[in-house]
């Protein structure tokens, strides 16, 4: 009788031909990597890089001068924002923004002249509105915070966007949005940037080199087929729409995750993209160029800013009223000027112009001069201006020759020695002069447009009343930094200035730079 | 008793006393056996003869579908692996089985191929072959679960019989669109 098992032979055999079945089979490569597209080099991400901000209360409040005009002469409203000690870049801004000007101008045959609003005009709000240069341009029109006012059927906005604040490289981008009765009739897009640390500036498109459209092109159009969802392997041939591509060029920024990126607008296409069934854009695509890729095709200037990624901003601030930049030609000024000081109330006035931005002129007594040359330097290191309202406010007409030439020398000289600033004008006490005191003074004799009557112990809200709504630009406002409602209104009055659009400056900046060296002059307009 | 007969009385004494294990043991072995058996011919088994029928993509071995007489031939990529589940279909499926892809003739141009596959509004293109491509995610069925749907319908034309339809179907289709796309590019004319 024979035992009932299986012979291990057998069960073997079994095994080894099941293996041999399956070994038959191909093998799955788990390694095998598919492949990639061509000419990958580009990355292509839905949608517009968001700007970042510089609103008042955030740390880079602190670095920009934000401005805003509005004017209804030829309708216009303009933001925009200025770096302290960037001349070359904030006359860069200012000419963008004169361009928009000279459209309004050409458009309404009006001359532009600046403009303060009416009292609660609103415009001490002068920030960048995030994303305005990205939103509709429709939207931007509607919006009165933005919008230019209509005339003559038509108007024009200028927004800004900060997109760009690292390292000493600083980027805005201005955005024209013009219309008529038909609506919408222009809108352009510009981004400026500066090297604060030597004052470089260009354009967006400038940062590239000019070679750079021709080199990117075809990777440009290749990543903007796959982004359409393209399965053709074939060829986009010599892209003849170059200039297309130069124009996105306008909105170039660097990536904060490295490289360079600009953005193709909706309905973006070109003849190569249309030939192959491409259908144009439906939306914005921003178009990343890896730094390894950009380096070679951007300019020097363009290599700094790629080079800032990743760092903090180290451009300058604004640390005094004197660091902000100011153009009078194209926003509305005023001068508030302090007489009779300085005082124990002068340094608490300071405090309030410099939390507001604003310079002042202070035409300080020469007896004083001694006792106060604290005051009288830190006047000057902060940015306003030290003007000389004589020794001891003598009605100047009534004294003689030497007498007048011994109240403005010698006060000059003091208020000279304790400030450190050359004295270049003067205020006649009372404001009475003669051509005979003028004559012999040798200065302009600064008076004044708007006089609070500070001095007559009026009410606070008389004084702000009177200081926020008689200036016109380029008004001088009388008031005296020895009364207690003087130096308890400072702050009030530059909020309802700066809130009717004024810039707050000193005389020297009221006149441009270019104050007379003589005459009498109760304004500069 | 003799020698002999002591002997063949003590073997028979010897076999009566196997003890019971012994026959449990034996009866478990079988069983395990058996078991193995089954295994192998569930598991090893189908996918082996289903391998069995899979080829590997060689330039020199172009694919052809379709009849005889509107046959279509397409070059896949060397490397990726053809099987033939019927004569209706074809299975195209990348070395690493990440994509795989089924190809079938069918009537008409490749924008009417891709609407009767479900194509709402197929994006139209030309392909470096010269031949035309319609593609789109198909929309699915009212009654259909969407994760049983095809990720990609590709209809490429103008071919003997109308055109050829790549239903495409992967966990990570973006990641294997230039991988279908040379497929699509090997349908020749």
């Amino acid at each position: 009788m024979s035992r009932p098992v299986i012979r291990p032979a057998a069960l073997a055999g079994v095994a080894v031909a099941a293996l041999l079945v399956s070994g038959c089979a191909p093998v799955v490569d788990a390694n095998w990597m598919p492949p990639a597209w061509p000419a990958t080099t580009l990355q292509v991400i839905p949608g517009e890089v968001e700007p970042l901000s510089a609103e008042p209360g955030q740390p880079l409040a602190a670095n920009v001068s934000p401005e805003r005009i509005r004017q209804d002469g030829i309708g216009i409203q303009a933001r925009y924002a200025l770096l302290p000690g960037d001349a070359a870049f904030n006359d860069a801004v200012r000419a963008y923004v004169r361009t928009a000007i000279g459209a309004r101008h050409d458009a309404t045959g009006a001359r532009y002249s600046p403009q303060a609003g009416a009292v609660g005009a609103g415009l001490a709000d002068r920030s960048c509105r995030p994303g305005s240069t990205l939103t509709p341009a429709a939207e931007v029109l509607a919006d009165p915070a933005l919008a230019g006012p209509i005339v003559g059927g038509g108007s024009a906005s200028v927004v800004c966007d900060v997109v760009w604040a690292s390292g000493s490289v600083f980027g805005q981008r201005l955005r024209t949005v013009t219309s008529s009765g038909d609506g919408v009739v222009g809108d352009s897009v510009e981004t400026l940037f500066t090297d604060t640390a030597n004052g470089d500036v260009s354009t967006a498109a400038q940062l590239w080199a000019p070679d750079a459209a021709g080199a990117l092109a075809d990777d440009v159009f290749e990543g903007l087929r796959r982004a359409a969802g393209s399965l053709s392997l074939a060829p986009l041939g010599d892209p003849a729409t170059l200039e297309q591509l130069a124009g996105a060029f306008a909105t170039t920024m660097p990536s904060a995750a490295g490289g360079m990126q600009f953005t193709i607008p909706a309905g973006f296409t070109t003849d190569a993209l249309t030939a192959l069934g491409i259908p144009p854009t439906d939306a914005p695509l921003t178009i990343l160029v890896p730094a390894v890729r950009a380096d070679p095709l951007l300019t020097d200037l363009g290599r700094r800013v790629l080079a800032s990624v990743g760092q903090p901003y180290s451009g300058p601030s604004i640390q005094n009223p004197g660091d902000v930049p100011v153009d009078c030609s194209l926003t509305p000024c005023v001068a508030l000027t302090y007489d009779d000081g300085p005082s124990d109330l002068t340094p608490s006035m300071l405090d309030a112009l410099g939390a507001h931005r604003a310079s002042a002129t202070f035409f300080a007594m020469g007896e004083k001069a001694k006792r106060y040359a604290a005051t009288l330097q830190r006047m000057v290191a902060e940015g306003h201006l030290v003007g000389n309202h004589s020794w001891n406010h003598p009605s100047l007409p009534t004294l003689t020759d030497a007498q007048v030439a011994a109240q403005l020398g010698d006060t000059s000289a003091a208020l000279q020695a304790a400030s450190g600033q050359p004295i270049t004008m003067f205020r006649p006490p009372y404001g009475e002069y003669t051509a005979r005191v003028l004559a012999i003074a040798r200065m302009p004799a600064i008076l004044w447009d708007v006089d609070t009557e500070d001095w007559k112990g009026i009410a606070d809200d008389v004084l702000i009343e009177r200081a926020i709504t008689q200036p016109r630009p380029g008004s001088i406002v009388l008031q005296h930094d020895i009364h207690q409602n003087t130096g308890r209104t400072v702050g009030a009055i530059c909020d309802g200035l700066l809130d009717r659009g004024f810039t707050i400056v000193t005389i020297e900046k009221l006149f441009r730079g270019d104050v007379p060296t003589s005459g009498a002059w109760r304004s500069a307009r | 008793m003799n020698d002999t007969a002591r002997a063949a009385s003590a073997n028979s004494a010897s076999q009566r006393r196997t003890p019971w294990w012994v026959w449990t043991l034996a009866g478990v072995g079988a069983a395990g056996v058996v078991a193995f058996l089954v295994v192998i011919g569930l598991v090893v088994v189908p996918p082996a003869l289903a391998n069995l029928r899979t080829q590997v993509a060689s330039a020199q071995d172009p694919l052809v579908i379709g009849s005889e007489a509107a046959s279509v031939v397409i070059a896949v990529p060397d490397g990726w692996l053809i099987t033939h589940p019927d004569d209706a279909h074809t299975l195209i499926a990348t070395p690493d089985r990440g994509m795989i892809v089924d190809v079938t003739p069918a009537a008409g141009d490749p924008s009417a191929a891709a609407a009767a596959a479900g194509v709402a509004s197929p994006l139209v293109e030309t392909l470096a072959s010269g031949l035309t491509v319609a593609h789109g995610p198909p929309v699915p069925a009212a009654d259909e679960d969407a994760a049983n749907v095809p990720a990609l319908v590709a209809a490429v034309g103008p071919v003997a019989g109308g055109s050829v339809v790549f239903t495409a179907s992967s966990d990570d289709l973006d990641r294997y669109r230039p991988a279908l796309a040379s497929l699509l590019e090997g349908v020749r004319p």
